[in-house]
């Protein structure tokens, strides 16, 4: 594709484009089908770009072993959006952070000889041939892909780099390997700092905006957070004043954490203010190419997610991790028919000449292709305020046309926001808010102008210009901003009322309702559509309880596991030199008998036994400061777990995920860390990974700590229907136990831990969700209460866990 | 690494305002690179000698903010490109003529102990 550009916008195939462009992560919302749905929704939303890591370790989970295959497969994504007519921003990393478990890199590649992990140690720069060499290959494999798909516009080499030092061979080497592939489109890098990290290294300039990164502190009073895109022009125009100014990521929600605040308060503490304000600014600020981050949001299955995340990557954004429209989507979809409306590809800061209130800010923007100006009004007070003559509500921010012309009229000023516009050759409808506080200023062809409230009802329309075939013509329309939310716009057409809509027409509805739609032919119309399927609970009961984790009882026969080297200062062996990376980790040895105390340190969750005997069960996960914090747990052990010889002692380790390795080194080493007894013994330990899943009938003899939950169920028929959006949650809120793992017909889609996370219902995939289906749920935390096998298992025998449709959305 | 890289937070530092003044010793700073928070400003090294909290202010927008007195709950805010004074209140001889190692150390909420470690000659003017 013909990418070209100038220092106001991308250039493409000879037309200024404004890239709207949102983030899905394809490694967190599966499949085909369930990307057809997600950018479908973005496309219907006015997005034209999506934005999509590739995640190394994603498709190279061992050397020299890759998986394009399935929902893996990039090259069915890449068609997805090229079906739908969107651009596509790639960033192959070979690092994407993303709260990835290693920001992505493979597991495998930290043990590798001589490799340095994206060429620093602490922060400083030490170039590795190794490291080259193996990214070389990472992208030998994904860029003759991509390479094939014209709807690609831009390429990110690595994310977030930076070195103490500031080096940039290596960023200029990764440059070099994209053109070596023949990808012509504009190469960028984000800049974590804005600091102009490499900008003269890369084609386009490109940094994150993240002004809300604390829940705990309220982004509504700390407003200096916005100072940066507050002063976004006048900050990157010093490092790059040839490019357009572009936002590759810029905050549409934000991430909880393990110990969070759970993504319903995030949500709400964001409210649809947050994107508005973060939008609206970087267009105050001639931003041409914005990325939001997330657009949708998505799930960590297996072990994708870094030690910082749970299981649900809702990210609070626009499209939920669910696929439901939020309604920071609703409010993203008003800006992007504002854009679709009057390309804003041209613009130029000028002059305020208008005194601005306190915690208010205004900027204006001179618009060289509409000729017009904009003003842009922002009011951070905590009540309503006026600037320049516009009433704006509290944490409201608006984009106002001045001088703009039309068809058959001339805004002169105007107090209220335009939503967007239909046109054919010689006709136009612009839909305008209604706003029972503000008027617009509107001169007819004649230069008679006329100040209207905009206190009006949806539809109420004012009409400029000859009522004949001859002529221009310009209507006014007003809709409420309840309308709009609901409103779609599809091929210059509206559909009012609707959930949301496809592309190809297809609207969607909850409950009976009346749909409006708009088109210039044919005026308005109505229709009625009344939706048959119904919400679905399918209640799990009498599970099939088994016992798993034989490696617990004394006697196992554990010596074809590795070995390991407990050190001298009673460190351990990392997992990474025994090719160990699984999220659970078993550790066997012998131990005497005269051992009265351990001193243990372990990452995350782990629980020790002696001769069959849990002696601690501990969940030593703790965040802070940008990085998982170790706990040393120092433990009495009581003398009758003893035997008079062969003591067995067997540590099983959860690890969360690796360090996303924004800040910190990534190959940080997980599993038991150090051990060491009052009788400083070395233990020959013996390692491996994951748990056993084999089915065991209950038997006194066995050690009753990890058990296994097993139900078949089946979802009916119609849900799987294509005229039917149904997401299936699976709701442990009333399980009695507090730490699980979740496979659903054996791939693993969650971790519950109800300590750490503000999670109780787990999305099941439709990637992984089959009419007849079955679920196990690995449950390894108890009431110390629970003292054999039989208890245990009477305790689980009731326990109840719902199947059931979040949403339910019938296509017409 | 820490979570800005030190050659950014370098920057931060205006090159050349190390000096003597009648408390003791001043140089000055410059957010040029984003907004931040600093929630304790733990001490401040020149060469050998290391200022406690009791010894630091920062003096920024007209008002002097002690360093025993800026916590979680009382940070200090340092807007993008706002200006300010560190000023180290103890009269002692570790200044030096030629080139000085300045460290400071401080908390940030989201990163905690951030360090920057720097070079500037006395300026005498």
């Amino acid at each position: 594709m013909d990418v070209k550009f100038d220092k106001y916008s991308l250039i493409v195939g000879g037309e200024r484009k404004f890239l709207k462009s949102g983030t899905l992560h394809y490694f967190r919302v599966f499949g085909e089908d369930e990307w057809k749905d997600r950018l479908s929704k973005m496309k219907s939303g006015g997005y034209n770009c999506v934005d999509l890591y590739l995640c190394w370790s994603f498709h190279n989970p061992k050397k020299d072993i890759w998986d394009f295959e399935g929902y893996k497969n990039i090259r069915t994504l890449f068609q997805v959006a090229k079906d739908l007519n969107m651009f596509i921003i790639l960033r192959p990393g070979p690092y994407i952070n993303a709260e990835v478990s290693a920001g992505g890199l493979p597991y495998w590649l930290m043990k590798e000889k001589d490799v340095v992990l994206r060429n620093r140690i602490d922060g400083d720069y030490t170039y590795s041939s190794a490291y080259m060499e193996h990214l070389k290959n990472w992208y030998g494999k994904v860029l003759p892909i991509i390479k094939d798909f014209d709807n690609l516009i831009a390429l990110q080499i690595e994310n977030e780099y930076s070195t103490n030092g500031g080096e940039n061979e290596y960023i200029k080497e990764l440059y070099q390997i994209v053109r070596s592939y023949g990808i012509n489109v504009p190469i960028f890098h984000n800049d974590a700092y804005i600091a102009g990290l490499y900008a003269d290294d890369v084609d386009i300039y490109a940094c994150d905006i993240y002004p809300y990164i604390n829940p705990k502190t309220n982004w509504r009073e700390e407003t200096y957070a916005f100072d940066t895109l507050d002063n976004l022009e006048e900050v990157v125009r010093m490092f790059k004043d040839t490019a357009p100014l572009f936002i590759a990521e810029m905050q549409s929600g934000w991430y909880d954490k393990w110990l969070g605040y759970g993504y319903d308060y995030i949500r709400e503490d964001m409210g649809t203010s947050h994107i508005n304000i973060m939008t609206k600014t970087a267009l105050s600020q001639g931003v041409t190419m914005f990325n939001h981050y997330m657009c949708a949001g998505g799930t960590n299955i297996l072990d994708m997610s870094s030690d910082e995340v749970y299981t649900s990557y809702d990210f609070a954004s626009p499209i939920s991790e669910l696929g439901v429209i939020k309604d920071n989507f609703k409010k993203a979809k008003e800006i992007n028919y504002f854009l679709d409306a009057f390309n804003l590809t041209q613009t130029e800061a000028d002059e305020c000449d208008f005194e601005v209130e306190q915690n208010c800010y205004a900027k204006v923007r001179k618009d060289l292709i509409n000729n017009c100006k904009w003003l842009f009004l922002r009011n951070f007070n905590t009540c309503e305020t006026m600037i320049n003559g516009v009433n704006l509500d509290s944490f409201d921010m608006k984009i106002l046309p001045q001088d703009l012309k039309l068809r058959a009229c001339t805004i002169v000023k105007s107090g209220v926001e335009i939503f967007t516009r239909l046109e054919d050759k010689d006709r136009e409808v612009v839909f305008l808010f209604s706003d029972e506080k503000n008027s617009i200023t509107i001169e007819d062809e004649n230069g008679v102008q006329k100040t209207i409230s905009a206190d009006r009802e949806d539809f109420e329309g004012f009409f400029y210009g000859m009522d004949n075939d001859c002529g221009k013509k310009t209507t006014i329309v007003f809709v409420t901003r309840k309308t709009a939310q609901d409103c779609w716009k599809l091929n210059n057409a509206l559909v009012f009322g609707a959930k949301f809509v496809y592309p190809n027409g297809k609207i969607a509805l909850e409950n009976e309702t009346l749909v409006k739609t708009f088109d210039l032919k044919n005026g308005f119309c109505e229709h009625c559509f009344t939706p048959q399927i119904q919400p679905k609970r399918i209640k799990l009961t009498d599970f099939d309880v088994y016992f798993c984790a034989p490696e617990i009882e004394p006697g196992y026969d554990y010596s074809s596991w590795k070995k390991i080297k407990h050190n001298e200062d009673f460190s351990l062996q990392d997992t990474f030199s025994s090719d160990v990376y699984s999220e659970f980790v078993w550790y066997k040895g012998q131990i005497s008998n005269k051992v009265r105390e351990i001193a243990i340190s372990a990452r995350h969750i782990f629980a020790i036994y002696i001769n069959g005997f849990e002696i601690l069960n501990r969940n030593s996960y703790k965040h802070d400061n940008l990085a998982t914090i170790d706990e040393h747990i120092v433990l009495d052990v009581n003398p009758s777990v003893f035997r008079d010889c062969d003591n067995e002692i067997t540590v099983l380790v959860q690890n969360l995920g690796f360090d996303r390795g924004f800040s910190n080194n990534i190959g940080s080493p997980r599993g038991l860390i150090y051990f060491k007894t009052d009788t400083n013994e070395l233990i020959n330990w013996h390692i491996r990974g994951r748990i056993t899943l084999d089915k065991r009938e209950a038997d006194d003899t066995q050690a009753p700590y990890l058990a296994c939950l097993e139900k078949e169920f089946s979802i009916p028929d119609e849900y799987f229907d294509k005229n039917v959006f149904a997401p299936f949650v699976l709701d442990m809120e009333k399980t009695p136990f507090r730490r699980a793992t979740i496979f659903l017909n054996d791939v693993k889609i969650g971790r519950y831990i109800r300590h750490n996370a503000n999670q109780s219902k787990f999305y099941l995939p439709k990637e992984f969700l089959k009419q007849n289906n079955e679920i196990k749920i690995v449950i390894w935390e108890k009431s110390h209460r629970i003292k054999g096998v039989w208890d245990f298992k009477n305790y689980l025998k009731d326990v109840i866990i719902n199947v059931e449709t979040h949403k339910v959305y019938q296509l017409f | 690494m820490a979570v800005v890289p030190d050659f950014l937070i370098k920057r931060v530092y205006k090159k050349g305002s190390l000096r003597s003044c009648e408390e003791g010793i001043e140089f000055d700073l410059k957010n040029v690179l984003g907004p931040g928070v600093i929630c304790g400003l733990e001490y401040v090294q020149i060469n050998d000698y290391k200022f406690t909290k009791d010894a630091i202010s920062f003096i920024t927008q007209g008002v002097e903010l002690f360093a025993n007195s800026v916590s979680e709950i009382n940070p200090i805010r340092f807007r993008l490109g706002q200006e300010g004074t560190m000023r180290l209140m103890e009269q002692v001889e570790c200044l030096k003529n030629g080139v000085n190692k300045i460290i400071i150390e401080f908390l940030n909420p989201e990163a905690g102990r951030m360090k920057i470690t720097l070079e500037d000659n006395l300026n005498i003017a």
